[in-house]
């Protein structure tokens, strides 16, 4: 995370006197600087509870890959989590093998960092937060109000979530994911991750580089929203692989469905078609 | 609706077509780094997740054939600028694709322009070349 990130997170409650600031340094100076004008027109978005209104379709425009991580590759692996995981893939032959041309999703941390090319919505309220990513229509469940899996729950896909406001930024802790041995971010079931969300100004986050092709390449607007994503999983990795993702706002009708598993349907029914 | 799933169902085209689709629709078979221009007349085109699938005769100096192509899931056609009508069975348009590695005639989607000459898909990169990876992350939906 970079410094203009750290600090906006930090001090989330000094917009509002940043906006005033830059009011009254537009009243006496003019003309008022660009930035300063912005800051006044909008202040951070809060929700009627008084928290950072972090809801919206957001479409990731950047990411911190600084380390060497990619969401297409495997974070570097212990030792141990090397050969655990040569030994599941050896069983099979992968060379072409794509789970997502299966409708397959590989669920958390993916769900997030993965979305490169198609958003996710996420919905806010005091008990709840929700994110449904376009990929496979996935559907997290963000539970505010500290509440746990019963006792022996199965692990899912996207796991089970609890969040909790960190002054302006949502932490969410997941636990509960299911196994996933495939390349991209390989995980036992007993992986565990932290994320955090907040938003910076568009002017603070850093600059796109080669826009997905399906993007219109268009540059955020007003706030930025940022997760720094964090996987613990003991049994692969010595470090947990850490990524920061950027995503600018889209418009609210720019969401789509895409039913997956449709054009699997149509080989099951040409198989069930009369002779 | 001529252009949509349902109506390619009855034809049996989509179903037909679907029966290949587990030899097809992985994007890592595709070399995004390259862009094959084809022009032909549209046999069979199906908007359908998670890859459209569009079929083309083309002739040429290789004599006149049937080749296969595959693309983005329907989201992304929205996305892309795809409307209905836009392509129709028996229309002559001009195709941008990413070629198989194997060869084989055929690709993926890159973007169109349609008989009543609209472009539709990926914006062709200006001034750079055609990003591989963001394009196969894509294909791939992620």
């Amino acid at each position: 995370m970079d410094g203009r990130v750290r600090e906006a997170a930090s001090r989330p409650r000094s917009y509002l006197w940043m906006g005033l600031a830059a009011l009254v340094a537009a009243a006496l100076t003019a003309p008022a600087a660009p930035a300063l004008a912005a800051a006044a027109a909008k202040p951070i978005p809060r929700a009627a509870d008084g928290h950072v209104d972090l809801s919206g379709v957001w479409l990731v425009f950047q990411s911190d890959t600084a380390s060497g991580l990619n969401a297409m590759a495997d974070p570097p692996m212990s030792k141990a989590g090397e050969a655990k995981i040569k030994v599941w893939r050896d069983q099979y032959n992968l060379k072409d093998m794509e789970p997502n041309a299966y409708c397959v999703e590989p669920g958390m941390p993916t769900t997030m960092y993965g979305v490169g090319a198609q958003p996710f919505e996420l919905v806010q309220d005091s008990r709840r937060v929700s994110i449904v990513s376009e990929v496979g229509m996935q559907y997290r469940r963000i539970f505010m109000d500290n509440r746990q899996p019963p006792d022996g729950y199965l692990p899912t896909r996207n796991g089970w979530s609890n969040g909790r406001w960190d002054g302006d930024a949502l932490v969410v802790e997941t636990q509960a994911i299911a196994e996933w041995l495939m390349p991209r971010w390989a995980h036992t079931d007993d992986t565990k991750t932290t994320e955090r969300f907040h938003l910076i100004r568009a002017e603070d986050a850093p600059k796109r580089r080669n826009a997905p092709p399906i993007d219109d390449g268009a540059a955020p607007q007003d706030f930025v929203l940022v997760e720094e994503l964090t996987m613990f999983d003991p049994n692969i990795y010595d470090v947990p692989p850490k990524i920061t993702l950027y995503f600018r706002k889209l418009p609210d009708s720019e969401f789509y469905e895409q039913a997956c598993s449709e054009g699997l349907w149509w080989q099951e029914m040409e198989k069930l078609k009369k002779k | 609706m001529k252009n949509t799933v349902m109506a390619l169902a009855s034809l049996g085209l989509v179903a037909g077509w679907a029966s290949t689709a587990s030899a097809h629709h992985t994007a890592v078979q595709y070399d995004f780094a390259k862009n094959v221009v084809v022009k032909g007349t549209v046999k069979e085109f199906a908007p359908q997740n998670p890859h459209m699938r569009l079929a083309l005769v083309v002739s040429d100096a290789k004599g006149t054939r049937t080749v296969e192509f595959e693309g983005q899931s329907v989201n992304n056609m929205i996305r892309l600028g795809f409307k209905r009508g836009m392509i129709n069975v028996g229309d002559v348009i001009t195709l941008n694709y990413s070629p198989l590695k194997s060869g084989v005639e055929g690709g993926f989607f890159r973007s169109a322009t349609t008989a009543k000459g609209e472009f539709v898909g990926n914006k062709p990169p200006v001034g750079r070349a055609p990003d591989a990876a963001a394009e196969q992350k894509a294909a791939e939906g992620r």
